[in-house]
């Protein structure tokens, strides 16, 4: 299933997610129990992340993903064919597409974090 | 007392799981929130009469807060925190700021509350003091003087001032009208913060700083609404007793002679009960810039110490979540604990609240707590009187 991550209609690349893709969505709160034991928890926030695994893109995809990542570029990011848009950046804390794929030495692996801001 | 809130912000606070929590950092009328990464925990108590900050450190990466140093005037803008659910909000800090420091690509500010002003100003100079004499002044009106004229806050005589708790002024001074308290001063350029701290401590009353405005209360009977919270909304409670605040004896100089520096009466207030049960404990009040003017005014203040401090009382900390963010100081609060049982009642007398996690503190006191009977079982001989 290809997902699209752009900046606009003009500038994006088109991505196809290993399987090990997934949404962990994370909450900013604060909890804590009673002496009865009541859960009381306050969610000050929350933000989407999504976390997928990618095969044998090719050299420009990289060097997109690649810069956009050093730049900490705004993206937005839909399922090609879907209506729902989110606000994400790479939030990799190392150079996401940064090995090649054996035995090829023009397509690329790598895992992408994004995290909405 | 409390937080002037609509029922659904109260039903929010007490919610084990409330919907759109705000949290709101405001510098002037421009919203800052998303740059707080750690919000403050505020602290507040009915007898700290000095500045309080509060400090937030801040991503200044693209210079959003080179603002204070392009323009130094800026420093005075208002900052305020703001707390509470989708458009409802209290202010449970608000201030200038006192310093800014940057370093790297953050800006740290410190904040302080309105007790800044008031500890930048004077009352009077050694050329020029400004003295209440005649006997006819309630401590109401001095520290009213000394926070609106002399203190630079606004002098409006109703419930819209800003910057006083008009109404709570309104009390005070009734206080003191029915009991016929009159107090004399002379200051020679104290600070307007040491003026109401001598006033606090020589009439044993509360002035804090809530909602952005000062209030001044002297704590009476219990009021019937009680603020009851137990194990469902309680995360801990722990209760301390101290012996070593104990008065029991209490004098209070009076009329003071401001050309022979010397104090014309002094009054002896001597609870024996409590004497009999815990020994001796003598206090002496007197100052020389703020005295009463007469023994009863001075007997005024002896009775109260020694009702107030004549016997080693409860001093519970109160743990909670938000369901205690809307007891104010001065409210009554009881817990009823499964280890401690049903509890007395006590008077909240300081809070700290932590923005960041929604807990809430409570430091309330049950000697600040007047009761139209209070039996002293000290006084009785033993189970042979009581004929049981």
């Amino acid at each position: 299933m290809p997902f699209r991550l752009f900046i606009d209609s003009a500038t994006g690349v088109t991505l196809e997610p290993e399987w090990d893709f997934a949404r962990p969505d994370e909450k900013i709160e604060s909890t804590f129990r009673t002496r009865s034991a009541a859960r009381f928890v306050y969610k000050w926030a929350g933000f989407g992340r999504t976390k997928f695994s990618l095969n044998f893109v090719d050299s420009a995809t990289q060097c997109s993903i690649n810069s956009w990542w050093g730049g900490n570029q705004e993206l937005l990011f839909m399922e090609v064919g879907g209506t729902d848009v989110s606000s994400v950046q790479i939030t990799n804390a190392k150079k996401p597409m940064a090995a090649f794929n054996k035995p090829y030495q023009d397509l690329y692996k790598g895992k992408i974090e994004l995290e909405s801001y | 007392m409390g937080y002037d809130v609509s029922s659904s912000f109260l039903e929010s606070a007490n919610s084990k799981s409330p919907a759109d929590l705000v949290r709101k950092f405001m510098i002037g009328t421009s919203d800052y929130s998303e740059f707080v990464n750690k919000w403050p925990t505020i602290k507040r108590r009915y007898d700290d009469v000095r500045p309080m900050s509060v400090s937030l450190t801040l991503p200044n990466v693209n210079g959003e807060f080179n603002f204070f140093k392009d323009s130094k005037v800026n420093l005075r803008k208002v900052c305020a925190f703001k707390f509470g659910f989708g458009a409802e909000t209290i202010t449970p800090f608000s201030g200038t700021v006192k310093r800014v420091a940057y370093s790297g690509a953050s800006a740290k500010l410190t904040i302080e509350d309105k007790f800044k002003q008031l500890s930048e100003r004077k009352v009077g100079t050694r050329e020029a003091p400004v003295v209440y004499s005649g006997s006819t002044f309630l401590p109401s009106d001095i520290v009213w003087d000394a926070v609106t004229c002399y203190g630079g806050l606004s002098s409006i005589e109703s419930t819209s001032n800003p910057d006083v708790d008009y109404a709570a002024w309104l009390e005070y001074a009734a206080v003191f009208s029915a009991d016929t308290v009159f107090t004399d001063a002379k200051f020679e350029g104290l600070k307007v913060t040491e003026v109401l701290r001598k006033v606090r401590r020589m009439t044993d009353s509360a002035i804090f700083i809530e909602n952005d405005q000062l209030i001044f209360r002297r704590f009476g009977l219990a009021e019937t609404s009680v603020n009851t919270f137990d194990d469902t909304n309680v995360k801990d409670i722990s209760i301390s007793i101290d012996d070593d605040d104990m008065i029991n004896q209490q004098f209070v100089l009076a009329d003071f002679d401001t050309d022979t520096g010397e104090f014309q009466i002094e009054v002896t207030e001597t609870l024996s009960g409590s004497v009999n049960s815990y020994g001796l404990r003598e206090q002496t009040e007197s100052d020389k810039s703020f005295w009463y003017v007469n023994s009863s005014s001075a007997l005024n203040l002896a009775q109260r110490k020694t009702q107030t401090a004549g016997a080693p009382f409860e001093r519970p900390t109160i743990r909670t979540g938000l369901s205690g963010l809307l007891v104010q100081i001065g409210d009554t609060v009881s817990v009823v604990d499964s280890f401690f049982g049903d509890s007395n009642i006590w008077r909240n007398l300081g809070y700290s609240f932590n923005m960041d996690t929604g807990a809430v503190d409570m430091n309330a006191d049950e000697s600040q707590i007047f009761r139209l009977f209070r039996l002293d079982i000290s006084e009785l001989d033993g189970f042979d009187v009581l004929g049981g």
